[in-house]
This record gives C-alpha cells, sequence and structure tokens, in this order.
C-alpha cells in the first residue's frame, strides 16, 4: 500500500486501510479452518458466487437485478434439470444468453459438485428411488418390460426400443424392439428399471447372465425369406403386441415382405427346457395365417450356419458348423397345427460339447 | 347516471382456497406416482400413466375423501408414459418409443396385452428425447409431440437427431404417421380447445423465449430450427440447420406467450366442458405449470384469422403439475412429478382441485379490441377502477438460439379511457397505440379481483393485415458460446505501445535477477512488457471501457508493488504478496492466497463493471469486480466499489475510462492484455442497407459490420467523396496481413498499429460518419470500443460506399452482415 505522492485522497487510504486489515483478518481466520478440514464448505462458495443474483438464502431475490430474473433454488426448479450431474454441468458452463455465468475456470471440480449438491438441498425433497425399489422380479406372470436398453455384449451399440420378456422360469428374453429381433437370453434376475433415476431416457439394467446371443446379438433380423429365385434374405419384423396370459408371455410381430404381398404374423414365446437333462431354452413360433414357414427360415439355422446331425420322428437335430461358438445344437421340432396356426418349435441347448457321446445321447432323443 | 351493481358487497375478496379448494388423493402405500398422463375411463375411474412406466386404476377417484380413492397396477413395464388417453373404451398411452393400445383380455382390471399403433418416429437414445400426447381426433387419428434432444458437448442447442423429433405427428387409425408440424422445442402438452382446434404447448429455452401455446395445423413451424432437417429444403435429413442462425421459414406465433414469472414449465390443457361444475369459466383453458406448481387460465379468441389470447393465473401452490384432466364431475385432476426438472412441492401425486360454489371476481373474458381490450368480470368489483388504478404495458421477445428471452422493448402504454358496462360487469380499456407483435400486460388494482393482472399476445389486431406480426423478434444472433475468443480484443499485440503510452515502459524478456530477486534482468525479446528501471510511469490505455471482462499475465521482482486501475480509478492490487494481490485496495482482499510469488507470471481475468448513472447523472450503482482469478483461482466473487480507491486519477466516477498498469513503485513485467467488451457493439435493430447488395451513397451515415478475417488476410471499405479535394478515406481491416495499418484504421486519418482482432474470429465494427458545413467526423468501434476518431476539413458532403473483400490476395473474408444508414 505505497503511493508516491501525497494526495487530498491519502485520509481515505488510511481509512480504508483499517478495514482492509480488518477484512484481510476475517479471511485468515477462514482459510486458516479450510485448510484445517481440508474440505470443500459450499455454503461460503454460494455466498460468494451464487448468492447476488440467487439470494442469500437461494429464493431467486439476490441483489443484482436481472433481465431474466434468477430461478429460486426454494422451489428447486433449474432450467437444464436438478440432477446433481445437471446442476455440476450447468455451474460449470452457465446458461447462453442468460446472466447465468460458467464456473469451469474459475472453480475445481470439487467446489462446483460441492455448490450442485449445495443447491439441490436448499430446495424441496427430491423424489428418491429407494434401493431395490426399481428391481422388477418376476414372481407369479410373467413381466414384459420396455425400455432403452445397454448392449447386450461388448461392441455392440446400445438399444434405444428394447423389450425385455420376463419369464416364471428365470429366463429373460431380450429384443430390440426397431425392427423387432430377438438378441439373446439371459439367466437369473430379471431388470433394474434405470430408468427411474435421473431426468428420463436411461437404460434399463437387466440382472440376468446372458447366456446365449442370437447372431452375435446384432440383432436386426431373426428371420430370412426366399426370394423368387432360390436366395434368402433378411426379413425385417415390426412389432405388432406383447401379451402375457395364462402364465406365458408372447410377442407378436409381423413380417413385411420387401415386395409387394401379404405380411405374415407371428407371434412368439420362450421358455426354459431341459432335454436329456441339458438345460437350454425353446423357442415356440405360431404363424397365423398366411404363407407359413415355407419360405422362411430362422437366420440362426440357414444351411451355411447349420449342419443336419439327425432326422427322426421328433424333430431335426442340428449342429452349428463354426466350432467353439455356442451354443451347438439345436432341436427343430413340433411343426403342426394348432388351430389355424402353424406351429414351430426349436430347442436351444447351452453348453454341451460335440462330443461323440453327446452325439449318440442326442440323436437318441430325435429318435 | 349508470347504476352498477358493486358489491359494496362483495367485501374483500378471499384468497384462491375460497372459491377452488385443492385436495390430493393417497397414492398407494411407498408408491412414487410420476405422472405422466391422467384420463377417465368412466365416471368414476381415473386411469394415471407414470414416467415410471405404469399404467394406475384408480377407483373412487371422485370419492369426497380423497384417501378413499384405491389404486391398482393397470399396466406395468411400459417405457414411460407422458401422454394417456381413452377413445371408444379403448386405452392408449404414449410411450418414448410408441403409441400403445392397453387391453384388458379377461375383465380383471389388468392389462394383458399391449398393442402397438406406431412407433414411427426416430430415438437416439438422447435423455431428453421424450414423447408426448396423446389427443385423439374424432377420426380417431391420434397426435404425438417429440422432444428434441439435448448433447454434449453444446447441450444448450435442442437437436433434432433422428427422423421427426421436434415435431408433432399425426398418427392414422391404422398406425400410418404423417408429420403434420415442426419447430418444437420441448413440447410437453397436446390437446384439443373445447371448439376441436389442436394446441400444443412449448417450454422455453433455445428459439423458445417464453413458454407458449401454440395452435397447431398442418406444415406449419413453430421457431425451433432443429426440427427442419426433416424438410425439403433441408434435404430431409441431409443438412441439419444452423443452430444459430434463424432460419427463413415462416414461422408461426402462439396463440399465447407464458410470461416467464407465471410459468417456465408449462405441461398440458384442458378445456372447461363442464357446463358450469367448475365455476364461471366455460370453455377456456386450464393449463399446467410445474416449476412455480400452479395451474393457469387461458382466454382464446379468434382474431382477424387468427387464435390468440390472454393467459392468468388461476390456482397457486398445488405442486409440480405436468397434467390436468377434467373429471366427469367438473373436478380438475392434475398431476405431479418433476423429477430432473424441479418444481414446487409436492414432487408427485395427483391433486384435485374444486370450485367451491362461490364466485371469485376475476377477469372472466378478455377480448382485444382495435384500441384496447373488453373485459367482463365474473362478479362485482368493489369499486369502478380510476385511469390511474389501470397500469398497462408492452412488451416482446428476441427470437434466438440463446435460453429464453428477456422481456425486451418494454413500454408503458398510455389508457386514454375506461368504459363501463351498463351492469358493472365489464369494461373497456381504450389504449394508445396498440400494436401487434406485443404482449400487453393489464393490471387493475384495487377493485377486488382475486388475480388482477392478465397477459395478452398480440400478433394481429382486429383491423389490418390479415398476417402474423411476430412478437419473438428475429434477431441478430449472439455469439456462439464458447466461442474461445469471440468478443476479445487484445491490446499488446503486435504493437502495444499503439494502444498504452508510458514513458520508459519497452517490450522487453524479463527475469528475475538471482543475485538480487528485487530487480529484474531485462535481454532483448518481445515476452514481457516492462517499465523502465528508476523512470517508473504508470501505463495507461488510449482506449476507454466500460464494462469488460479483462486478461492479463504479470510478473513483479521481490517487494513487486503494482495495480490494475479498472476505468483510471478502481484498483485491483498487484503486490508481492499473497495476502494482498489481487485484491481491491480498500475494499475486499483476496480470499485465497493464490499469488505463488516474485518471479512467477501469474495470469489474472476477470469481470468490472463500470459505476451506473441515471438520466440526471446520478449514480444508480456502484462499478464492482466480479470473478476474479489468479491462474484460475478465485481469489475475488465479488467486491463493491463506492467511490475510487487510492491512487485514482480522480474522484469523480464517470462511465467509461481508461486501463491504468501502476508502474511507479516498484519494477513490473505485463504480458497479453485483453478485455472483451461487454456491451459488445452488436447490430442494433432497425431499417439498414445491406452494403453489399445495395451499395449506398451519402454523407452522414453509420455502418456495422460483422465479419471473420482470415489469418494474413486484408480487406477495406472504401467511401469515395464525390467533391474535389476530398479523397475519401479506407477502412482497413487488416489484423496479421503485412502493413503497419490494424484493422480499424482509417488512411489518411489515424492509423491503429496495434493488433486488436484475432484471425478466424468473427468481430464487430461500427463507423459512424458526420458531416457539418465541409468537415467530416469519423469514428470507429470494434467490439463496442471506441478505437478511431479522425476529424477532417474539406470533406464531401456525399459520397459512395464500396466493399473490397479482398485486399491481398488469399484473402478469406465471412461477412455475416454489413449494412449502413443515414444518420
Amino acid at each position: 500500500m505505497k503511493y508516491q505522492s501525497a494526495c487530498p485522497w491519502t485520509t481515505a487510504v488510511a481509512v480504508l486501510a483499517c478495514f482492509w486489515a480488518l477484512a484481510a483478518c476475517g479471511d485468515q481466520t477462514s482459510q486458516e479452518s479450510e485448510s484445517e478440514t481440508n474440505l470443500v464448505e459450499a455454503e461460503p462458495l454460494y455466498q460468494a458466487h451464487c448468492a447476488l443474483c440467487h439470494g442469500k438464502d437461494g429464493d431467486g431475490q439476490g441483489a443484482l437485478v436481472l433481465d431474466r430474473p434468477a430461478r429460486s433454488f426454494l422451489k428447486g426448479a433449474f432450467s437444464f434439470g436438478n440432477t446433481e450431474e445437471a446442476l455440476f454441468r450447468t455451474i460449470s458452463n452457465g446458461i447462453g444468453g442468460t446472466p447465468m455465468p460458467g464456473f469451469k475456470s474459475t472453480l475445481s471440480d470439487e467446489q462446483r459438485r460441492a455448490l450442485a449438491a449445495y443447491v439441490i438441498a436448499l430446495g424441496p425433497e427430491q423424489v428418491q428411488v429407494r434401493p431395490g425399489e426399481s428391481e422388477y422380479q418376476v414372481t407369479d406372470r410373467p413381466l414384459v418390460v420396455r425400455g432403452g436398453l445397454p448392449p447386450i455384449a461388448d461392441g455392440l451399440a446400445p438399444v434405444n426400443r428394447g423389450l425385455l420378456v420376463g419369464g416364471l422360469d428365470g429366463l429373460t428374453f431380450e429384443y430390440n424392439t426397431k425392427p423387432l429381433a430377438l438378441l439373446g437370453v439371459r439367466q437369473g434376475e430379471f431388470v433394474d428399471r434405470k430408468d427411474w433415476q435421473g431426468r428420463g431416457g436411461a437404460s434399463l439394467q437387466p440382472l440376468g447372465v446372458v447366456s446365449h446371443l442370437i447372431d452375435g446379438g446384432f440383432g436386426t433380423c431373426n428371420w430370412e425369406a426366399e426370394t423368387g429365385s432360390g436366395g434368402w434374405i433378411p426379413q425385417p419384423a415390426a412389432l405388432v403386441a406383447t401379451t402375457v396370459l395364462e402364465g406365458r408371455a408372447w410377442v407378436e410381430y409381423d413380417l413385411i415382405p420387401g415386395h409387394s404381398g401379404e405380411a405374415l404374423r407371428v407371434k412368439e414365446t420362450g421358455l426354459a427346457i431341459s432335454l436329456g437333462g441339458w438345460p437350454g431354452f425353446q423357442r415356440i413360433f405360431h404363424v397365423i395365417g398366411g404363407l407359413g414357414f415355407e419360405r422362411l427360415r430362422l437366420a440362426e439355422l440357414a444351411d451355411h450356419k447349420v449342419e443336419l446331425v439327425a432326422k427322426g420322428p421328433a424333430g431335426r437335430l442340428l449342429r452349428r458348423l463354426s466350432e467353439g461358438e455356442e451354443p451347438t445344437f439345436y432341436f427343430k421340432h413340433g411343426l403342426g397345427m394348432e388351430g389355424d396356426d402353424q406351429v414351430m418349435i426349436v430347442d436351444t441347448l447351452f453348453g454341451l460339447a460335440p462330443t461323440d457321446e453327446n452325439l449318440k445321447a442326442l440323436k437318441e432323443l430325435v429318435q | 347516471m349508470m347504476f352498477l351493481a358493486f358489491a359494496m358487497c362483495a367485501a374483500l375478496s378471499g384468497g384462491e382456497a375460497d372459491y377452488y379448494a385443492v385436495d390430493y388423493l393417497t397414492p398407494p402405500d411407498g408408491e412414487v406416482l410420476e405422472v405422466g398422463g391422467l384420463a377417465f375411463l368412466d365416471a368414476n375411474t381415473l386411469l394415471v400413466s407414470t414416467r415410471r412406466g405404469r399404467v394406475w386404476w384408480v377407483d373412487n377417484a371422485l370419492a369426497e375423501d380423497p384417501s378413499q380413492a384405491r389404486f391398482h397396477i393397470f399396466a406395468e413395464g411400459l417405457h414411460e408414459g407422458l401422454g394417456l388417453n381413452v377413445h371408444g373404451g379403448q386405452i392408449y398411452v404414449t410411450q418414448r418409443g410408441e403409441v400403445s393400445r392397453l387391453i384388458d383380455l379377461d375383465g380383471d382390471h389388468v392389462c394383458d396385452r399391449i398393442e402397438t399403433v406406431s412407433l414411427d418416429w426416430g430415438m437416439s437414445g438422447n435423455y431428453h428425447e421424450f414423447a408426448f400426447g396423446l389427443p385423439i381426433d374424432a377420426q380417431g387419428n391420434f397426435y404425438v409431440s417429440t422432444n428434441l434432444g439435448f448433447w454434449s458437448p453444446e447441450w444448450w442447442h435442442g437437436v433434432s437427431k433422428t427422423e421427426h423429433r421436434g415435431w408433432i405427428l399425426r398418427i392414422a387409425p391404422n398406425g400410418e404417421a404423417t408429420p403434420w408440424a415442426m419447430g418444437t422445442r420441448s413440447p410437453a402438452g397436446l390437446g384439443f380447445d373445447s371448439e376441436q382446434r389442436l394446441l400444443y404447448s412449448d417450454n422455453q429455452g433455445d428459439w423458445m423465449p417464453a413458454c407458449g401455446i401454440f395452435h397447431v395445423q398442418e406444415g406449419e413451424f413453430y421457431g425451433h430450427p432443429g426440427s427442419l432437417r426433416w424438410t425439403e429444403h433441408y434435404g430431409f435429413g441431409e443438412e441439419a440447420p444452423s443452430s444459430i442462425e434463424p432460419p427463413e421459414t415462416e414461422r408461426t406465433g402462439p396463440a399465447v406467450w407464458m410470461p416467464y414469472e407465471w410459468s417456465k414449465s408449462t405441461g398440458n390443457f384442458v378445456p372447461d366442458e363442464t357446463g358450469g361444475a367448475f365455476g364461471p369459466f366455460e370453455k377456456q383453458l386450464f393449463v399446467a405449470e410445474l416449476t412455480e406448481g400452479t395451474v393457469l387460465r387461458a382466454m382464446l379468441e379468434e382474431v382477424n384469422g387468427k387464435l390468440q389470447g390472454a393467459v392468468i393465473p388461476f390456482v397457486g401452490e398445488v405442486g409440480s403439475v405436468l397434467r390436468v384432466e377434467f373429471a366427469p364431475d367438473g373436478t380438475l385432476f392434475c398431476g405431479m412429478t418433476n423429477r430432473g426438472w424441479g418444481g414446487l412441492a409436492p414432487a408427485s401425486g395427483v391433486a384435485r382441485v374444486r370450485w367451491t360454489g362461490k364466485t371469485p371476481t376475476e377477469f372472466q373474458s378478455v377480448h382485444l379490441q382495435q384500441d384496447g381490450f373488453k373485459v367482463r368480470f365474473s362478479a362485482p368489483l368493489t369499486s369502478v377502477p380510476t385511469l390511474q388504478q389501470v397500469k398497462v404495458y408492452d412488451y416482446d421477445y428476441n427470437w434466438w438460439w440463446d435460453y429464453g428471452s428477456p422481456k425486451t422493448n418494454q413500454k408503458d402504454l398510455v389508457v386514454s379511457a375506461l368504459e363501463m358496462d351498463a351492469d358493472g360487469l365489464g369494461m373497456t380499456v381504450r389504449l394508445e397505440d396498440l400494436q401487434a407483435g406485443k404482449c400487453v400486460r393489464v393490471k387493475v388494482e384495487g377493485v377486488g379481483l382475486l388475480h388482477d393482472e392478465f397477459d395478452y399476445t398480440i400478433h394481429r389486431l382486429p383491423e389490418g393485415p390479415a398476417v402474423d406480426v411476430q412478437v419473438a423478434k428475429r434477431v441478430v444472433p449472439p455469439d456462439q458460446r464458447e466461442a474461445g475468443d469471440g468478443g476479445w480484443l487484445t491490446l499488446s499485440w503486435q504493437d502495444p505501445f499503439g494502444t498504452f503510452a508510458g514513458d520508459g515502459w519497452k517490450l522487453v524478456d524479463a527475469a528475475l535477477d538471482p543475485k538480487d530477486k528485487s530487480r529484474f534482468l531485462t535481454t532483448p525479446g518481445m515476452g514481457a512488457l516492462v517499465n523502465g528501471e528508476g523512470a517508473y510511469q504508470d501505463f495507461t490505455s488510449r482506449l476507454e471501457f466500460g464494462d469488460i471482462e479483462f486478461r492479463f499475465s504479470f510478473m513483479l521482482p521481490e517487494g513487486g508493488d503494482s495495480g490494475l486501475y479498472l476505468m483510471d480509478r478502481y484498483e485491483l492490487q498487484l503486490t508481492d504478496d499473497a495476502d494482498s494481490c489481487c485484491g481491491v485496495v480498500g475494499v475486499k482482499g483476496p480470499r485465497i492466497k493464490a499469488y505463488k510469488g516474485a518471479g512467477q507470471w501469474h495470469v489474472v481475468e476477470g469481470t468490472f463493471y463500470a459505476p451506473r448513472f441515471d438520466d440526471s447523472g446520478q449514480k444508480t450503482a456502484n462499478a464492482r469486480f466480479e470473478e476474479v482469478t489468479v491462474d484460475g483461482v478465485t481469489v475475488l466473487g465479488y467486491a463493491d466499489c463506492p467511490e475510487p480507491t487510492g491512487g485514482a486519477v480522480s474522484m469523480d466516477e464517470v462511465p467509461f475510462g481508461p486501463l491504468r498498469f501502476q508502474g511507479t513503485i516498484s519494477r513490473v513485467a505485463l504480458g497479453d492484455i485483453r478485455v472483451k467488451p461487454l456491451r459488445n457493439g452488436r447490430l442494433p435493430e432497425g431499417d439498414w442497407t445491406d452494403l453489399i447488395e445495395k451499395g449506398y451513397v451519402g454523407g452522414s451515415f453509420e455502418l456495422y459490420t460483422r465479419l471473420t478475417l482470415s489469418d494474413a488476410g486484408a480487406s477495406r471499405i472504401e467511401f469515395d467523396g464525390g467533391e474535389p479535394g476530398d479523397e475519401g478515406f479506407q477502412l482497413i481491416f487488416n489484423h496479421t496481413a503485412p502493413g503497419q495499418l490494424r484493422t480499424g484504421s482509417l488512411k489518411p486519418g489515424t492509423g491503429l498499429s496495434t493488433q486488436h482482432c484475432f484471425p478466424g474470429v468473427a468481430f464487430d465494427l461500427r463507423l459512424v460518419r458526420e458531416y457539418a458545413a465541409g468537415k467530416a467526423r469519423v469514428r470507429v468501434w470494434l467490439n463496442g470500443v471506441l478505437v478511431n476518431d479522425t476529424s477532417y476539413s474539406n470533406a464531401s458532403q456525399v459520397g459512395s460506399l464500396l466493399w473490397i473483400p479482398e485486399a491481398v490476395p488469399g484473402t478469406e473474408v465471412n461477412v455475416e452482415h454489413m449494412v449502413v444508414r443515414g444518420l
């Protein structure tokens, strides 16, 4: 505090210097306690950075007159969301065009997080999801849950419109809804509705372990249709309905031909099976009217992917051609009519090595 | 003498609760009802869809005792449920990704089958891609509105990343979806009014200056450009519209803009078709307001072919109301949720608003006249209002990408007459200068109105052209955020001495003398601006500033003592003492010791606001510092300066002043001095002529341009005087190309040797030429700062302006605008 010339304001400087000393003392005290506890205390930060506009109590009645008044934290209302993450982002970046500045370059991450938590705490109590509340268990009735899904396997994309069908037998059938396709099958608990938290749009969290992926989980088309020239092309499907009735959940969809022609309505359900002591799951398909299965096949069972191992009155045993991939064996049976519907059943068996012994046992089943 | 039915009688109005009682259904134990949709299945059965993907079946919802309502889950596992309706006995729900029909196959009041009606809109997975609904018209068509996504890092721009986000879709009974109308941002409410007109509500934010209720008609565009991506002009998805520049597409304004103080998150709305069971507001709309936790009332009318009208508060303190729906008995049910958005408590559940049978004194109806409003009251006033009791102002908004808009151009309107209706239950308010393209706030005080002000949105007057005059005005877009160097002026680049004056200051390299750390060793170089040893002088800018952000680097020797005087008056202390460095002298010390010590360079950033003065020159606000940081650490949050600090050039306070670095006490090294004027010199509204397209001839004129110049590029504007002897002048644009004259220079005239602007960054330049009696004065502002003021004689009265974009070969220049008008 040195000035070269003696000017009329010298006296004022002396007086102000006293204030200065006092202010410095106060600051010193708070600095020491801060360094002692090494905690980010939000309240002083709030008073220093926020209170001028938002009011010292957070009521939006700050000292500054703004063209768009600051929001009241007491009402808990925020322009870009009221979760801690959303508030952290708003505090960091500000809100363009409004007087709300960003503090990214002036406050540390910890300070901004502390402020986010502080202003949330000023507001009304927020709806919280209690631990376990959003977990769905299948008890007396199959459950069908729609929502976004995380990638079912590494390297895949999340699914924006997904569908989980949880059966009484502990299997979860996981679908992409648009286009409709089964992605895989899980075993275990059903789902945690993580979308009950945050601002919305979070993915569901299926809880079961993936025990089978359909075509690697890419899942755009489960079906292929025969073309006029004898080739096969992927056949997209469109969701029609899900139905839960008599202890079973059905997924119903249309296979819409690429060329003009009548759509084929299919409904399918799945269940756990044990075949000759080996675990697996069964998919039951009903074709409602239309052309039937003659010119359709499951993409997973295309000729170049499986070979016919055995054929008998009970059905056909198919073995996957590419070694080392699960599952190894399929059992296709039950082709026939049920009322007006054509029915096809495909069993998929888990964890069965292609040994001679296993093969022999399976062949017996076919016979 | 007119007999007026004032109820001396009507005594004092009670509160809202005297007229409308609010109670709350008791939700099932432990259940958080985050309501997204309400619908009545029959006279006593309420259905509630929730954001948790459930549809609740509520028996006994109308019971006198709200705790008697009985809830059970009808449907489960939906992907949100922000719209619900019953049509032809069937239950329909809007999920995030589909419209579905919910079917109970076996009559046990539990949904067994969920049929997909449509899932024909895009979803990218963004959290904000809500889908709302679900009105169904007489032909069985469904209407769904889709929210834009908000993506990092520029999460303040709503983006239509996948098909038909930001649209209203019409879905035929067979599921076929037709994109119906566009330009929505966050269209939380969609429904019909009592005339079966389809309306939707949108939420304040980018391109939505306030919340509003819009009349939905096929093919119309409501203001958010994101949606336009899915139109022919943008190649049906090929190209994304600018998130900054307003599109040329013709825009349809809302039926009513909701004032920010009344609505920050508008939900849905329902018309009162209760036949009087809900009070005296038949056919009007009741509007959900989430943030403020209220229900508002909208009175719409068709004026000159445009649906428009007024909004007014109705019932407050309800909770975070997203949904409203009338029960068959005329009770208004309110569904609440605020997860992720925030709003008044309660944050969830179902409330009921019931008319007590007592009629409040309210504006019952409002009708626009050519010169005012004709209003009716629902009950007698306590007295005849006087002219002084009627207060009216109008205002408009900015239509821009920034979040919301302040009320702009607000001005009081003169009430020229009040004419009471013979029965005393109505009056006509006559106003001077009532205009289209305005919102008008009318307040009638002290006559017993329960809510004494309404806000009317005028897009058209009853007489006059049947075209909308937008209330939300197209304006020059604000700077893109996070635009790095946008808006800044450098003050020490190329030639700092072009901007600063100070005897003995030099451009050198400086370091502490290891033998005597109270001294600098200087060597030839350009790393620092240093005052002369033993010949100390201050370093003062020739330019003057008001409100600015500032930034500079400094280094001090041991015991060093300097300071930055903002406006030559308010000192930010620069001392070799962490206890005081970057405090404001005599006002506030630094809250944290951020100064690291002698010999170290520090970057100081902060904001300074000049004092404010009223028209009479009386000071109305002190100068202040905000958010001063040293190397990113905040040392001052806020420092108010009631008067100039010690060492000020004068104790008189002024609106503009120079920057002065104190160099009179010890040595100090400075670097990279920059300012960002906060009143940034953007193009004001007005009638402007495009110079490039139309050219300009005149003598006294004002020119604004905003352009970006490439590195090493140069351009100029020439003024060719029409009279012999006046050689005119050239205005130079040259940030970094060879030559002595930098952007803002006039030739002949004053040249600028400091580089103020960054290549590749847009800047605003204003030029004013004033001619009088053979003399001309030419002034130039860069980003709002006056940088050049040149006068000369023998000036032409008139001359022509010419734009030379490529003054040196290879120049790339992007002109956002270059406009001129006569003075």
